[in-house]
């Protein structure tokens, strides 16, 4: 190959040839850290999914079943006939480009196919062909095109790129959420054994052992204990969270990385720190251990497969309701699927707070609380002593999860108690928070590290209003109501605005919260210094 | 080009109405056709609504664009994240009237001096509300020629958007918008390097047609001027289901109704459906009262999860050995 | 007589466009138009970046500012570049497209003319080639130690609990325990 000049070099391969979108063609090795490994055999064999094999996207051959054509076309015709939203959302689209800068991954990198409208177009040119006249006459000139290897590895691709966080919906004149397609889809493809480990093995480890990592029950003890001696080495306060405890109040479920994982740890504690404070008679299951579910990146069968646990949990321990922790996907699954799947819940009692007497009359049918509902009901009625100055060494912004905000629309409890737990809190601006707030670009089983080069580009968007919140007002702390985002904002700032650190907001009670029997504290839950070498000021 | 296509497409179509009703087709246009595609599209449209009605909505998933309804002392958005029927009814009606996700779009700049201003985007949504709006007074408009006496209601509607009493016959402001708002629309596809990658012949076809007709329109109205007695006289017959074919018709007209024509025929297999689909997004006509009720999914699958038994079972010694309480010993 | 550079400065909006143009051609052709188009800074981050570093980098390098003036404005521009997919050569080569655009603006002939002063304004885009070089490896390099880091803190408890933290402790990083910071 003869040697190529600088400038050859600079010139070459800037424009990309005019393809038309319908002609696909993912180089998977030249795109490497943009694409998630696959599921390995084992947990596909575990969960009885089809087609367990190993292979590789860069393979040239997939190894799918000999008539997977046919298992799409009919796995589709099925959800087209349970799931109004799809065929809906087939048919009614208009192309009108509301939606194209909306999604992170397309702002993040350019790539026309990460608009939301392309995305769902992937499908709906294969919906065309196969259910509609007009596709079936016109074909490819009526927006028709076979459902080629080429384009089923072009859905893998792009289907495990979108991170389900329904921005694009907000802004769609008819309401057309990718995230809707995007679950159909990943259906469709789970059909011929196509899948992420990212996604499967945390959905095969969490119905075995009852948490994302595999940790069994034994192990998941000693962790807590050892969190529980963490506490007490920065607080004095000695917490006992009872496990599997029969007879009491509430059943707390929350996401797994809030015990295990770094920054999650530390929101962990904060709740344990309110629930003890208060005297709340709760327990944790080591059963029901995992309050996410990565059935929602799956299948909805996967879905009520894994949320199963929660209300059998409950009803085996005979408690009243049930609280839930910080997380945005988890919440989703309860809010808009739990109670339709595995409910009623009739065992339980309409939630009620054991502190103020509020009626959670917002969780009437499905009897689990927000702990952000929870707690910004005891702020506003007194219930707890807070030290906001604890938290001056902080300035803090808030990111709305994706799911929280546009699956539940919880916006406000978490900023009520930001307000009063810390005194410097600095909103981004509104065009990347509340409904229109912008994903960490790692969700829906996407915050792996080998599509790191993907996740960093998908989180620019959030990235970069950070940056301006820490330019401008100094802002060092993003708190945040979701386990992933924990983990993955973590990593996004440490790449683009590595000033800034990410917590729970349970974090940030729990730094604040004054407790009979505390020592002097001159540290926060992570151990860092007060502002002002401050001790314990109001206690 | 895509675009070109169509439009040569719909400047055919309208030649052989228009050739077709000169060499004595005005039965077939003027009559056959019409209620061919009135047929086609009533049936269509009633096809495409009940299949979208048999499918079920297994799932509440409204999208949520504000604060949800919960502790009583937080404000929650009735109309962007109803809690109530009515709430999700007003929400898709205010959508369907007012295009208000596209108003969301907003565009925020820096100032000088590090200030912050957002201002609206609204190209879209200005666009999309023109066409839709003007299309439907020109449409009611029509009425006109389809009732005897004219309901005062379409003289009304006549006198407003004559209001500016321009030329003779008074220009008609929605004549002007609808030509404007669908060039608008046209040129937008054609001028953002994106869209023009993800437009297809679905989406510039419709355009070309609706902009064939308010042409063919328009020169009727303002060049041509056939005789209205005699178009009336045809359209009464249609809607009376006692259809005559007066003679002396421009053969204009008939081109002008073929593409109408064609439009009704091509609705219930077009991108068009959304007219009636917009009312049935479960992302929005579903009120967010997920917790508050039960909801049923009709086909709710039988799936068990791994029971505690089974995992009791599984870890029994592990847990014994670490304290956890036992189901059974 | 103006000089090459004195030429430039007078046009030193033109020259960042121009720049900007080219590096924006480097995206696919369906989003260039939007990337230079889009002003709102939060709705188009990319463009937003590759526009103002831009700016900041024709400023410094026609004023005269070293090294450390232009540190700034090119790592953010070649954090971005660094995580799109582009080969290295193609994430670095929007540095020698400045030469492009130099040209273009002031025409061959006068470049020509001018040779002495192209010479030095090449040895400085070069200098900044050099310089992004730097920020571009330390860029992957982050990548790569995001990756590891994210595996520990996947398990953090786990491994504390383990002791298998011990040298992480000592270290500075975000496995920063609790503890830490007691005395």
């Amino acid at each position: 190959m003869p040697e190529k000049t600088r400038d050859e070099l600079v010139q070459i391969d800037f424009k990309p040839p005019e393809r038309e979108w319908m002609d696909p063609a993912i180089d998977f090795e030249a795109r490497r850290g943009t694409w998630s490994y696959p599921g390995a055999a084992k947990n596909l064999r575990y969960l009885g999914f089809p087609n367990p094999r190993e292979w590789s996207p860069t393979d040239e051959d997939w190894q799918l079943p000999e008539n997977w054509q046919q298992i799409i076309h009919d796995g589709l015709a099925e959800r087209l006939n349970k799931y109004r939203s799809l065929k809906l959302f087939l048919d009614v689209c208009v192309r009108c480009g509301a939606c194209a800068d909306k999604c992170h991954f397309y702002l993040g990198s350019g790539d026309p196919k990460n608009m939301p409208v392309l995305r769902a177009e992937l499908l709906r040119s294969v919906y065309r062909n196969d259910f509609t006249a007009a596709g079936k006459i016109l074909g490819r000139i009526g927006g028709a095109r076979k459902l080629t290897p080429a384009v089923l590895k072009e859905w893998f691709y792009y289907f495990y790129q979108c991170t389900e966080c329904r921005r694009c919906s907000v802004f769609c004149p008819y309401g057309i959420d990718t995230a809707e397609i995007t679950m159909l889809a990943r259906e469709l493809l789970n059909l011929v054994g196509l899948n992420i480990n990212w996604v499967i093995e945390p959905v095969a480890n969490c119905d075995r052992t009852g948490n994302h990592l595999g940790i069994q029950p034994h192990t998941f003890k000693d962790n807590i204990e050892f969190l529980v001696d963490e506490l007490e080495g920065a607080t004095g306060v000695r917490v006992a969270p009872s496990i599997n405890r029969k007879g009491a109040e509430l059943l707390f479920v929350v996401p797994s990385a809030d015990y295990f994982a770094e920054p999650g740890i530390y929101t962990f504690m904060g709740y344990l720190l309110l629930l003890h404070a208060l005297g709340v008679d709760y327990t944790l299951s080591a059963y029901a251990s995992e309050g996410g579910n990565f059935g929602l990146f799956t299948s909805h069968d996967t879905i009520k497969r894994l949320n199963y646990k929660i209300y059998h949990e409950a009803k085996r321990l005979g408690v009243k309701w049930i609280l839930g922790g910080e997380c945005g996907h988890m919440w989703r699954v309860i809010h808009q699927y739990m109670d339709t799947m595995n409910g009623p819940a009739d065992f339980l009692e309409p939630p009620v707070s054991p502190i103020t007497g509020t009626a959670f009359t917002n969780a009437a049918a499905t009897k689990m609380v927000h702990i952000c509902e929870f707690t910004a009901d005891l702020i506003k009625h007194g219930k707890l002593r807070l030290d906001p100055s604890r938290n001056d060494h902080l300035r803090v912004t808030f990111h709305d999860s994706c799911n929280p905000a546009r699956a539940m629309g919880i916006l406000e409890e978490p900023r009520y108690i930001l307000r009063s737990v810390a005194r410097n809190f600095f909103e981004m601006p509104e065009n990347t928070i509340r409904e229109q707030t912008f994903c960490c670009g790692a969700g829906a089983g996407l915050g792996n590290d080998e599509n790191m080069e993907m996740r960093l580009r998908g989180g620019l968007p959030r990235a970069n209003a950070v940056r301006f919140v820490h330019e401008k007002h100094g802002v060092n702390r993003l708190a945040c109501i979701c386990a992933i985002d924990r983990a993955t904002l973590t990593t996004l700032m440490e790449y683009w605005v590595p000033e800034v650190d990410v917590s729970g907001v349970h974090e940030l009670v729990g730094n604040a919260l004054v407790i009979d029997g505390e020592k002097p504290r001159d540290t926060d839950l992570r151990g860092r210094p007060l502002a002002g070498g401050k001790g314990d000021a109001d206690a | 080009m895509r675009v070109v296509w169509s439009f040569l497409l719909v400047v055919l179509l309208a030649a052989i109405a228009f050739f077709g009703a000169e060499a004595g087709g005005q039965a077939l246009f003027g009559v056959v056709f019409p209620y061919v595609a009135m047929v086609v599209f009533l049936v269509g449209i009633a096809a495409r609504v009940l299949s979208w009605a048999r499918s079920t909505v297994p799932f509440r998933i409204p999208t949520t664009c504000g604060q949800q309804r919960s502790l009583p002392w937080i404000k929650p958005a009735p109309l962007d994240n109803p809690s109530t029927g009515r709430g999700a009814a007003a929400r898709v009606l205010l959508e369907v009237l007012t295009f208000r996700s596209l108003f969301r779009n907003t565009r925020s700049e820096l100032r000088p001096g590090g200030r912050f201003t957002f201002s609206p985007d609204k190209w879209l949504w200005a666009g999309a509300l023109a066409f839709h709006y003007s299309f439907l007074v020109v449409f009611l408009r029509h009425y006109r020629f389809f009732a005897e006496p004219v309901p005062a209601v379409v003289g009304w509607i006549e006198g407003l958007d004559g209001f500016f009493q321009v030329g003779l016959p008074v220009v008609y402001l929605t004549d002007i918008v609808l030509v404007a708002a669908l060039g608008f629309l046209l040129w937008r596809r054609l001028e953002d390097a994106r869209l023009r990658y993800l437009s297809l012949h679905a989406d510039y076809f419709p355009l070309a047609l609706l902009l064939g007709i308010a042409v063919t329109g328009v020169l009727l109205r303002y060049f041509v001027r056939p005789d209205v007695v005699r178009v009336k006289e045809l359209a009464i017959g249609l809607v009376g289901l006692h259809p005559a074919v007066p003679q002396g018709i421009s053969p204009l007209v008939f081109a002008h109704i073929f593409l109408v024509t064609v439009l009704l025929a091509y609705f219930p297999f077009s991108k068009l459906v959304h007219m009636a689909g917009v009312f049935l997004s479960p992302t929005r006509n579903l009120a967010n009262d997920n917790r508050m009720r039960r909801h049923v999914n009709p086909w709710n699958p039988a799936i068990v999860g791994h029971t505690y038994a089974e995992w009791e079972h599984e870890f029994h010694d592990k847990l014994k050995a670490s304290g956890i309480p036992l189901d059974e010993e | 007589m103006s000089s090459l550079l004195d030429a430039l400065r007078d046009n030193r909006g033109a020259l960042a466009q121009r720049w900007a143009e080219l590096v924006f051609a480097t995206y696919p052709a369906q989003s260039a138009p939007f990337l230079s188009r889009e002003k709102d800074r939060f709705r188009n981050p990319l463009g937003a970046t590759i526009r103002d570093e831009i700016a900041a980098i024709v400023d410094v390098l026609l004023d005269g500012g070293g090294a450390e003036a232009v540190a700034g404005p090119l790592d953010a521009l070649v954090r971005v570049r660094a995580v799109q997919g582009f080969s290295p050569a193609e994430a670095l080569g929007f540095v020698f497209q400045l030469k492009a655009a130099v040209a273009e603006l002031v025409g061959r002939d006068r470049a020509v003319a001018a040779a002495a002063e192209l010479l030095e304004l090449h040895a400085r885009i070069d200098e900044l080639a050099l310089q992004a070089f730097a920020v571009y490896v330390g860029c992957r390099e982050r990548v790569f130690e995001l990756r590891a880091r994210e595996a520990t803190a996947r398990t953090y408890s786990l491994l504390k609990r383990a002791g298998a933290l011990a040298e992480a402790d000592a270290a500075e990083g975000p496995p920063l325990p609790p503890g830490e910071g007691r005395s």
